[in-house]
């Protein structure tokens, strides 16, 4: 694991607040990820957590505050230059459902490098077969590649997002409760697979779930609303 | 490439409503080709109902009252031209070959025609389409008559048959026969279809001795009548004709050769060019094509309308795979285009099989419409309009594409990684 302490992710005076909404989601007046770092993230639902999530991956842009991800800020950049930064530099897991369902599982593994050349160029001339072969193998879904996705139990869908999230090597991958689809064995399995190929690459990880068992694996817990001075009773579900 | 194949792959896996969408397309691509084919085989098969022949001269009229009673067998001449003018203008040095025609007598409804053998050797239609025989020869002797290909097929005539003409008639039966002299049916044309199919053909020389006995304009009595056979060529002589067709040796002599029989001193003649006054009939007939091309934009544009509804219902379900495309850094711009190229794919699939539904059909059913319609195509199978309109209904189909890709692209703004609801 790295030991640098430099954050890949930095927050500073972050207010967000939904076009439809009369309330805050989210008011943080310092958030920091370190480089490496495996962090865990609570939050019951409605705390803002997934908001938070789509702030860090560029997708939402708070009103007002400095998003700082890789030491770029990205309330600085355009929308389309956030799309780029998204598909180059981080990987996103979601919940469910994270493929398409009428691509095998190989062409969902490789969509990433087809919209960021950032990370094609980072497989340092290896073929992208090459590549994608190798993670499905630390992943334990080499059988797997040519299926239909349709044919996938729901646990090796998710380790297809893994590997599709990883492919290129990005520095952060976000999680949005990548295990509650999972039963509590295959939960920490996934974990702790997740973290061996992560800490390979040396990339950081978000991971945001309400499942507080969980939290003994990461390197470090936060409590969504110990960074949030928005009151949470009062936030807006999301 | 992957976006080629995302949106391939995307129509693909929703079959069905891909099914729905490219036949409704297709089908109406189809319907607008075929109108668009009849439209110009009925074009084509009126103004170029004759062809190759630069004048038509009768006694001054209309020009359209003169095409309408040469080419179309409708309506009849005011008046005839002697044959000594006729004589006069053939001499022309301008003049390569001419076709008299001399009308007035029918048989059951149909029209007879006296000519002479320019008639078999250089009459033409639809370009180069001539006067063929299905059997027989031409009608060169004084009683022989040749039928059109409808003719003989209506009244069951056959070869060797006796035939009976009616005394000015050209509708309906005659009253007046000339049963003492009947002709022989040398010959029957092939279908043209044209009006040469519902005409007989006799000779100049039949046509006159038919009326030889006649005194201004009254049958003969048993006494002043001169029986068939003694009627001799040598003894006929042809005073008029009612109309000829000419050919100059050159086409820039055909404006100069019309003024001078449109001038000419001894008779009031009426020269016209037949292109033209067929052109101008047709525009005139216009608005029928109008509707039909109508009809067929408007079955073009419910086809468009199908695959909207089909893309706009299917969106809702493929909110996921946008927020999927989201999170691996697909932009909303990256979406509308995915969703345009789809459309764009659906629709030239859509062309592709109407273009291939309405060809097969067409040589499938082309002997039949010549047959049953006299529906004739000449001209290439495929002309620029076609492509035209084929062009305009591609470029339709990706800008109503741009309504759901709009939504599209709004949507998954709108839900970023989640699906709001």
């Amino acid at each position: 694991m790295n030991s640098s302490s430099s954050p890949v992710i930095s927050l500073r005076h972050v207010e967000f607040q939904y076009a439809n909404s009369t309330q805050k989601t989210l008011s943080i007046p310092s958030f920091d990820v370190n480089a490496g770092e495996e962090l865990f993230l609570f939050g019951a639902s409605g705390s803002g957590k997934s908001t938070l999530l789509e702030i860090l991956a560029g997708v939402l842009t708070p009103q007002s505050g400095e998003v700082k991800v890789l030491d770029k800020n990205l309330t600085k950049m355009s929308s389309t230059e956030r799309d780029h930064f998204r598909a180059a530099h981080i990987g996103y897991v979601f919940q469910s459902f994270n493929l398409i369902p009428y691509l095998s599982v190989y062409e969902n593994i490789e969509l990433p490098l087809h919209l960021s050349p950032e990370r094609r160029a980072r497989l340092k001339g290896q073929k992208s077969k090459d590549a994608i072969e190798h993670l499905c193998n630390e992943l334990g879904i080499q059988e797997l590649i040519n299926k239909r996705v349709t044919e996938l139990s729901v646990g090796q869908q998710q380790r297809v997002a893994v590997a599709r999230a990883l492919l290129g090597r990005p520095e952060i991958i976000l999680a949005d409760e990548p295990t509650s689809a999972l039963d509590h064995d295959h939960r920490e399995k996934f974990i702790r697979l997740l973290f061996q190929v992560c800490e390979e690459m040396n990339t950081s990880v978000v991971f945001v779930s309400h499942d507080r068992t969980l939290e003994k694996l990461f390197t470090r817990s936060v409590s969504v609303q110990s960074i949030n001075h928005v009151d949470s009773s009062s936030a807006r579900l999301s | 490439m992957i976006f080629l194949r995302l949106a391939f792959l995307s129509i693909r896996n929703r079959l069905f409503t891909t099914f729905l969408t490219v036949i409704s397309i297709a089908l109406s691509v189809a319907l607008l080709l075929s109108v668009e084919r009849t439209r110009r085989a009925t074009e084509e098969g009126f103004t170029q109902a004759i062809s190759q022949t630069d004048l038509i001269v009768g006694a001054r009229s209309g020009p359209v009252n003169l095409i309408l009673y040469t080419i179309f067998n409708m309506g009849s001449a005011t008046n005839n031209i002697s044959w000594k003018t006729y004589e006069d203008l053939k001499k022309n040095p301008a003049v390569e070959w001419t076709i008299p025609y001399s009308l007035g007598d029918g048989h059951h409804g149909f029209r007879v025609v006296a000519t002479d053998e320019n008639f078999y050797e250089h009459y033409r239609f639809r370009g180069n389409g001539q006067v063929e025989f299905a059997e027989g020869k031409p009608a060169l002797g004084i009683w022989d008559v040749v039928l059109g290909s409808e003719v003989a097929k209506k009244l069951h005539y056959q070869l060797g048959q006796k035939v009976v003409i009616a005394h000015g008639v050209t509708h309906g039966e005659g009253v007046l026969l000339h049963s003492d002299k009947p002709f022989t049916v040398s010959g029957i044309l092939k279908p043209t279809g044209t009006a040469l199919d519902t005409s007989l053909y006799i000779s100049l020389y039949g046509m006159e001795a038919v009326h030889m006995d006649w005194k201004n304009g009254a049958a003969p009595t048993k006494e002043t009548e001169i029986p068939q056979d003694k009627i001799k060529k040598e003894d006929i002589h042809i005073g008029q004709i009612t109309a000829f067709f000419l050919r100059t040796k050159s086409r820039i002599l055909t404006l100069s050769l019309q003024r001078q029989i449109n001038d000419y001193q001894q008779e009031p003649l009426l020269a016209i060019i037949p292109g033209v006054t067929l052109a101008d009939l047709w525009r005139s007939l216009g608005y029928i094509e109008q509707a039909l091309k109508m009809i067929s934009w408007m079955v073009v544009a419910v086809g468009l309308m199908a695959m909207l509804i089909a893309l706009l219902t299917g969106l809702n379900e493929r909110r996921r795979e946008m927020a999927i495309l989201r999170s691996i850094g697909a932009g909303p711009s990256r979406i509308t285009a995915l969703m345009v190229f789809e459309s764009f794919l659906l629709t030239v699939i859509g062309i592709g099989c109407g273009v291939g539904l309405e060809l097969s059909g067409f040589f499938l059913l082309r002997g039949w419409l010549e047959n049953t319609f006299g529906l004739y195509l000449v001209g290439e199978v495929f002309a620029g309009r076609e492509i035209f309109y084929l062009s305009i209904t591609l470029i339709a189909g990706i800008l109503i594409g741009l309504i759901p890709a709009l939504r599209a692209s709004r949507l998954a703004l709108k839900d970023g990684l989640s699906v709001r609801t």
